[in-house]
């Protein structure tokens, strides 16, 4: 920096120059416009993410509280058909696993409704269990097992502290034809366990429900509950596992329509001595709401596995707001003078005067780029159970047709029309589709189904001829309706 | 931070305030600086509508974005920053062609000090808004904002040497200009 620059530098650093109140009128009135679009995009894309993790959540937290045992026993107990006493079922069932051999069973056993404290069953394991030469069938609660404990000539088992040896029992003991299924001391660990024939059995010590219990036969070929969890030990082939939870009574099988909400991931790239047109092209392109719709029909090809073929619809939506610097714009001005004779207008001479000012002019424009697919999908159903289902989807989007209108800013920095094919290219080719699908089951053969997805791009939207590169990723929430037929 | 305390508020407190959408602290703001920002854009634009513009266009910038202004370093710092991004912005929008100049054309030592350091800041400004587009953003950029020629090419996207050249450029046409006035008053 020499003398010269200095001086303006140094003249110049602390300058003043009035400005009109008008500047402060037209920011305003810019902020207002700013202040208006901004609520419309933030505040529904954030309750979309909102509600789509506290679905997840809640789903998630349904699923993991139905695959404890617990919650096993209580929806057999729950969908048994006959209700008689605890007393006659136990009898029952254990007369039956026993019937070879003569058993002699107090059949008045009474559920206790309050719950034994794990101190309580030690005392009670210890002084009627451990120190009795009988075994004993240990159901209820601690007053009146120490009163009415049922006795056995054969020993079905002993119920003692340690649970290993509980399980090895029981499962020794029982015969393949039946089972006995009780629930395992609270806060336990016990696993249940799961005989020749697929019955599943848990051990008993406790029970903390004034219900009456049926304890019916269990078998996972015959239950609508599914096993997903990790405390069952022994799983039957995954060929009893049907591929969606929600259809295991033949339905292989569904049509499903669908709405998504997009949010599109614009990218644009060039060579450096471009760079100035693609920054204006990003200033002058603001995205607005996109979606996409479409149907998709399913069938069941394996057990967990569907295949999904369909049709879908997008339109990606931006605003095009461009303020072209230069513009010149013309003003007629007319001039009418008259001419006065003794104070009287006699004539009137108009002239004409076109007078060009420089400017700027705004052109605004809506843009929209719509697409034709036909997505193939495979869908795998991670977990589930009767009421909800956790998949992930994944495959090819085939692009059908890629239609494109609207004006963005052309290499010669000014704006051009993109109706025709010169800067898009008229189809797309093949894009891929992933997401997960939480779905849940309405009523009847209908679920409602939750999806949030991507679609990845592996090509750009814009020609390969042409020198600005723009290339679209979209991601979304999709729900819709899925019926099973 | 400046302590200046405009209405019973501090320079913080309006940026607190402009953060929660308030108009009135938003203008109290664009009164404080405007005036000393306008010169800012007056010495980039062509003439004072498009100083208007540049101007407009940067405080919008700066509503919309106070949210990003971290309080370290000056506030007034960080509105000339984005007035000059803006300015340069506007200035890449028209496509300014940077001629490249030999150097040997440009007797830098020509230059007399004390012949124009009596003009006005006005004068000064008006001279500077006759250059060329190139020569303006240049001089702009490294005799009054102090950026190097390698930041000014970082800048503009252009060569070193080109903008080496456009400063001498404007450097000499600056000297005519101030030469023509100061005859004109002697």
């Amino acid at each position: 920096m020499n003398k010269f620059d200095k001086i303006f530098k140094h003249k110049l650093s602390h300058a003043h120059s009035e400005v009109g109140a008008h500047n402060w009128d037209k920011i305003a009135s810019r902020l207002d416009q700013a202040d208006a679009i901004k609520p419309r995009v933030w505040p529904y894309r954030l309750a979309l993410t909102g509600l789509a993790i506290l679905l997840l959540i809640v789903g998630a937290t349904w699923l993991s509280k139905s695959i404890h045992p617990n919650n096993i026993v209580n929806t057999l107990v729950n969908s048994s058909h006959n209700s008689p006493n605890l007393g006659e079922t136990y009898s029952s069932i254990i007369n039956q696993s026993t019937s070879s051999s003569s058993t002699n069973i107090n059949r008045n056993i009474v559920m206790d409704a309050a719950p034994l404290s794990a101190q309580n069953r030690n005392s009670l394991v210890n002084d009627d269990i451990e120190t009795s030469d009988t075994p004993k069938l240990a159901l209820a609660g601690d007053r009146h097992l120490k009163t009415q404990s049922a006795t056995l000539n054969t020993s079905i088992f002993t119920p003692t502290v340690n649970y290993a040896n509980q399980t090895s029992e029981i499962e020794s003991s029982l015969t393949s034809s039946s089972s006995l299924l009780v629930t395992p001391l609270e806060g336990g660990n016990i696993d249940p366990i799961v005989t020749k024939d697929h019955n599943l059995i848990f051990p008993l010590v406790a029970i903390n429900d004034t219900k009456i219990l049926k304890l019916p036969k269990f078998n996972y070929s015959q239950s609508t509950l599914l096993t997903f969890g990790r405390k069952v030990k022994s799983k039957p082939s995954s060929k009893t596992i049907p591929a969606c939870p929600f259809s295991l009574d033949g339905h292989n099988k569904s049509i499903e329509f669908y709405i998504s909400h997009d949010y599109i991931d614009k990218s644009l790239s060039s060579l450096p001595e471009l760079a100035n047109i693609v920054t204006i092209r990003k200033d002058s392109e603001s995205a607005m709401y996109s979606f996409s719709a479409g149907f998709r029909f399913g069938y069941t090809v394996a057990p967990r596995f569907n295949l999904h073929l369909g049709a879908n619809y997008s339109r990606m939506n931006e605003k095009f707001s461009y303020v072209d610097p230069e513009s010149v714009q013309e003003r007629t001005i007319t001039i009418k003078d008259y001419i006065y004779e003794n104070g009287k207008i006699v004539d009137s001479v108009v002239t004409t005067e076109i007078v060009k000012l420089p400017g700027t002019s705004t052109i605004k424009k809506q843009n929209s780029y719509t697409s034709f697919d036909i997505p193939l999908l495979c869908r795998f159903t991670i977990l589930g159970n009767r009421n909800l289902s956790l998949s992930a989807l994944a495959g090819p989007i085939v692009n059908v047709s890629y239609g494109h209108k609207g004006m963005i800013i052309g290499n010669d920095s000014q704006p051009i029309d993109i109706s025709s094919n010169q800067v898009y290219k008229p189809q797309l080719g093949v894009r891929l589709y992933g997401g997960v699908s939480l779905a849940y089951h309405l009523a009847g053969d209908l679920d409602f189904v939750f999806e949030p997805h991507a679609r990845i791009s592996f090509e750009d939207v814009s020609k390969d001829n042409y020198p600005i590169a723009q290339r679209h990723q979209t991601f979304g929430i999709h729900t819709g309706l899925r019926y099973k037929f | 931070m400046s302590p200046l305390i405009i209405n019973g508020r501090t320079e913080k407190d309006l940026i607190q305030a402009c953060l929660r959408g308030e108009r009135q602290a938003q203008m109290e703001i664009f009164n404080m600086y405007a005036s000393k920002m306008m010169v800012v854009c007056l010495r980039y634009g062509r003439h004072r509508l498009e100083a208007e513009d540049i101007l407009q266009d940067s405080f919008v910038k700066i509503f919309t974005h106070l949210h990003e202004f971290e309080y370290q370093g000056s506030f007034e710092g960080w509105i000339r920053r984005i007035i000059i991004n803006t300015a340069i912005k506007n200035n890449q929008r028209k496509s300014v062609q940077y001629e490249e100049i030999g150097l040997d054309h440009v007797n830098e030592d020509s230059a007399e000090p004390d012949v124009f350091s009596t003009l006005s800041e006005e004068e000064l400004i008006n001279i500077i808004s006759t250059l060329p587009d190139g020569y303006r953003m240049v001089f702009n950029l490294y005799a009054i904002e102090g950026y190097n020629h390698r930041e000014i090419a970082h800048i503009l996207n252009i060569e070193e040497s080109t903008s080496r050249s456009q400063l001498y450029k404007a450097r000499k046409l600056l000297q005519e200009k101030v030469f023509e006035l100061y005859q004109q008053a002697v």
